[in-house]
């Protein structure tokens, strides 16, 4: 990474608000506490391995770190005993009325949503992590919000 | 802003208020304990492959190079690597060990080459080392490690040699930092991330 002089930049890996953000978005997209630190962990090892960092950092981290947790969670399922898996289907432990309408959302909504408005990242950003078109990102973060306006009761 | 956009904005902030609730763990804390289906698993796993040794199918199901010290350990899972800091500076050219010590020195930390250890342990691919003391007590450890050349360096920073799962790990007595300059790979580690951030101001310039 090069400043517009040219110069080397640093690249720290060890922003506590960057994480904090993407713990919160994994927790928004689904995960559990301890899901989304270790799926954060992974993406970090990931991103350290790396030859170079990755270009948009943020980003990257997410939709790495959601493939890892989903990845996690598919063995958890595939692995939990039948006595656990009658009983009921991993209820999230974190609570909210909006999180929990958030987490009701079609997956890319979902993802687009979150990037977009607890990353803080913009269209174009979402759209280079995601690997979908800018004009997508704005129609799904669109019918997104439109569906948690009607939800959550703010349709005027 | 019309009204759309301000409900928009309510449940954005709603979103943001509710996820600032929720207690953040300490990076680099100990991994989940696997679940108990996934420890029946692993306790399965584990027993296939003392069967497939028992009758010789594999020769070794991983070779552990020797006569190094960072090999002595496998690599775990639970290892925090992302505790670990790593910050590249300007890479233009080589660095000699005295100028980093005039940088430190310089930004008002006193410090040092110390006269070198008895036994030398080169991590990180690096062909030779330097100590270096810091008269600042949180700083545990403060080693440069040097190569033959800026690419050298470069490819070491890059911790390729995390790939290698038969390289082991490397633990620190504190938080360590690994700085990239020139061609030099500075480690240190200490816990006290003010100072952390000076002594990198000092190397990186």
């Amino acid at each position: 990474m090069t400043s517009p002089e040219g110069r080397p930049q640093p690249t720290t890996f060890d922003d506590e608000a960057r994480y904090k953000r993407l713990f919160r978005a994994l927790v928004a997209v689904g995960a559990s506490r301890e899901q989304a630190g270790d799926a954060l962990q992974d993406a970090y090892e990931k991103a350290l391995r790396r030859a170079e960092a990755p270009d948009r950092l943020e980003g990257w981290l997410f939709v790495v770190a959601q493939r890892q947790w989903r990845r996690q969670d598919l063995r958890q399922r595939l692995f939990r005993p039948l006595s656990a898996a009658r009983g009921q289907a991993s209820p999230p432990s974190e609570s909210g009325v909006v999180l929990a309408e958030v987490r009701k959302l079609p997956a890319r909504q979902r993802q687009v949503f979150i990037a977009r408005h607890v990353l803080g990242l913009s269209n174009e950003e979402t759209a280079r992590a995601l690997g979908i078109a800018d004009g997508t990102v704005s129609a799904t973060n669109h019918h997104a919000l439109r569906t948690l306006r009607t939800r959550l009761g703010e349709e005027q | 802003m019309n009204r759309q956009s301000q409900a928009d904005q309510r449940i954005v902030d709603r979103l943001n208020a509710e996820l600032s609730l929720i207690a953040i763990p300490a990076r680099g804390a100990s991994r989940t304990a696997p679940k108990s289906g996934l420890r029946t698993a692993a306790f399965l796993t584990a027993a296939l492959a003392v069967l497939i040794l028992a009758i010789g199918g594999f020769r070794t199901l991983r070779e552990v190079p020797s006569g190094s010290a960072a090999s002595s350990t496998e690599p775990q899972r639970t290892a925090p690597i992302v505790r670990a800091s790593a910050v590249e500076g300007s890479r233009t050219g080589p660095v000699t060990t005295s100028d980093l010590v005039a940088r430190l020195n310089a930004a008002g930390l006193a410090s040092q080459i110390a006269p070198p250890a008895p036994s030398r342990l080169l991590l990180f691919n690096a062909t030779d080392e330097d100590l270096v003391t810091v008269d600042e007590a949180a700083i545990k450890a403060f080693v440069v490690y040097r190569y033959p050349s800026v690419a050298a360096a470069t490819s070491a920073f890059r911790l390729d040699a995390v790939q290698d799962p038969g390289r082991g790990t490397v633990s620190y007595i504190a938080k360590p930092y690994f700085v990239g300059t020139g061609d030099a790979l500075v480690v240190f580690a200490t816990n006290d991330e003010a100072l952390a951030r000076r002594v990198i101001a000092a190397l990186v310039p």
